[in-house]
């Protein structure tokens, strides 16, 4: 399994080009794993059917944080 | 750059008070059964709900510029009889159009007299208002911003993060939106340039009159970080070296007190605290490290689209309804949740611009602001 911050850094460019994928960060799950965290404008279907829930051997979840902008 | 806090109550009490507008503006003498209008309307609003997320996010740019306009009272986002989105405005009387925008970025407008509002009542307040007009030498964590921060019928700021040195000259740190960010001439004539004054607080706290803030810094050559194409390790910052007198050169935050000199970088479950301009001292804890995000700008006070910047290693906060976090507390220091001299983590410059319980706030890691600055944080 390669390190999560390793699989983030050569697959965020991809998921950056995903309509409607606003950000990739490393998260930590309820159950202590490290996961991949794709942040979304909105969750739908076909986001869901784009993003695979493994990469790089890690969990990757979905998160509809909503646009994100400079404050 | 953008308030939000005090918007969304303005926004929860707008829209509460367009539904009983909605609701009071039935005819009375009528007791017949309609066909349910509201349900039509709320209908179509959810087939629009794209377009409505978009109205949201100019809206939150908006509010400052609406707000600071004399006799408006509230503004919010409300619905035509198609069920798009409008920008309603609350006023207490009659207001001329001079003063009001034709639109909001492209969103029509719907002038409503509501008369005064105010609070039923309140809590008892405390601590001091990162909004207020501060007492030089004035302590960070407080509302500022660029003297001239005013175009196409608004203006912005943010907030004084804290201090930094770099060859023994002390600076205030916020970000680079915050400060520098004006490069059109644009809606002002102008753009930001080296030597223009630092406000506190910012014009968004001051109606957009410059005149009742005060000096504390200056705008300085290459004082801006941004735009930096193709550095994975680009950071919102910006420096302004302070005005002798004006500002505490113990580098204390207010809310916050003096930090340490030191820093330490993020880890998953952090407990974290900021003081800023809109929402104040709050508390959060780390969810996200390794963050990569491309973060659209402006180039100048609500003007239009400037450059998408690409950002790695990115520092993500829990902001759940956006609680921790908001427009306005941009360039605000993220430090480790203690109570004396905490330890910088980051600098806050975005965040998720819908406040559902997945929002999120982003900052730079403070060891990348300080290296492209060339800089070391004030502190003990």
């Amino acid at each position: 399994m390669k390190p999560i911050d390793q699989v983030i850094a050569e697959r965020a460019g991809e998921w950056l080009k995903i309509d409607g994928v606003v950000g990739v960060y490393q998260g930590v799950a309820p159950d202590g794993a490290e996961i991949i965290c794709i942040a979304v404008r909105k969750e739908t279907p076909a986001l869901a059917a784009r993003i695979s829930s493994q990469a790089g051997g890690h969990r990757v979840e979905i998160v509809a944080t909503g646009p994100i902008e400079p404050f | 750059m953008k308030q939000l806090r005090r918007s969304t109550l303005l926004l929860l009490l707008a829209l509460s008070l367009a539904a009983m507008f909605w609701a009071c503006s039935e005819d009375p003498g009528n007791n017949v059964a309609s066909p349910e209008p509201e349900n039509d309307l709320l209908a179509a609003v959810q087939a629009h709900q794209e377009e409505f997320e978009q109205a949201i996010a100019i809206h939150n740019r908006a509010v400052p510029g609406i707000l600071s306009t004399k006799g408006i009272v509230g503004t919010a986002i409300g619905a035509d009889d198609n069920g798009l989105p409008v920008v309603k405005i609350y006023t207490s009387g009659p207001i001329a159009k001079g003063p009001l925008p034709q639109d909001v970025g492209g969103l029509p407008i719907v002038i409503e007299e509501t008369g005064p509002i105010k609070a039923y009542k309140g809590g008892g307040g405390g601590g001091s208002s990162g909004q207020a007009k501060q007492t030089p030498p004035v302590k960070m964590g407080t509302s500022g911003g660029w003297r001239f921060d005013l175009a196409n019928g608004f203006c912005c700021g943010g907030t004084l993060g804290s201090l930094v040195q770099k060859g023994g000259t002390k600076y205030v740190l916020s970000n680079y939106h915050v400060l520098y960010a004006d490069i059109v001439n644009g809606g002002n004539s102008r753009t930001a340039q080296a030597g223009d004054p630092v406000i506190q607080p910012g014009l968004i706290d001051v109606a957009c009159n410059a005149n009742t803030a005060q000096n504390i810094a200056s705008l300085v050559a290459n004082g801006g970080t941004l735009p930096d194409p193709g550095n994975p390790d680009a950071v919102d910052a910006a420096i302004a070296s302070v005005t002798s007198g004006m500002v505490d050169e113990t580098g204390s935050i207010l809310n916050v007190g003096t930090i340490s000199a030191t820093t330490r970088s993020a880890a998953v479950g952090l407990a974290v605290k900021k003081m800023g301009r809109t929402t104040g001292l709050t508390r959060s804890t780390i969810s996200g490290i390794n963050g990569a995000f491309s973060i659209q700008y402006e180039n100048e006070c609500a003007g239009g689209a400037s450059f998408v910047q690409s950002y790695s290693g990115q520092i993500v906060i829990s902001n759940r309804r956006c609680g921790f976090q908001n427009g306005g507390d941009s360039g605000s220091l993220l430090v480790e949740d203690v109570t004396t001299n905490p330890r910088a983590v980051g600098l806050c410059f975005a965040g998720s611009v819908t406040c559902n319980n997945s929002a999120i706030a982003i900052a730079n890691p403070i060891g990348d602001v300080l290296s492209k600055l060339g800089a070391t944080m004030v502190g003990q």
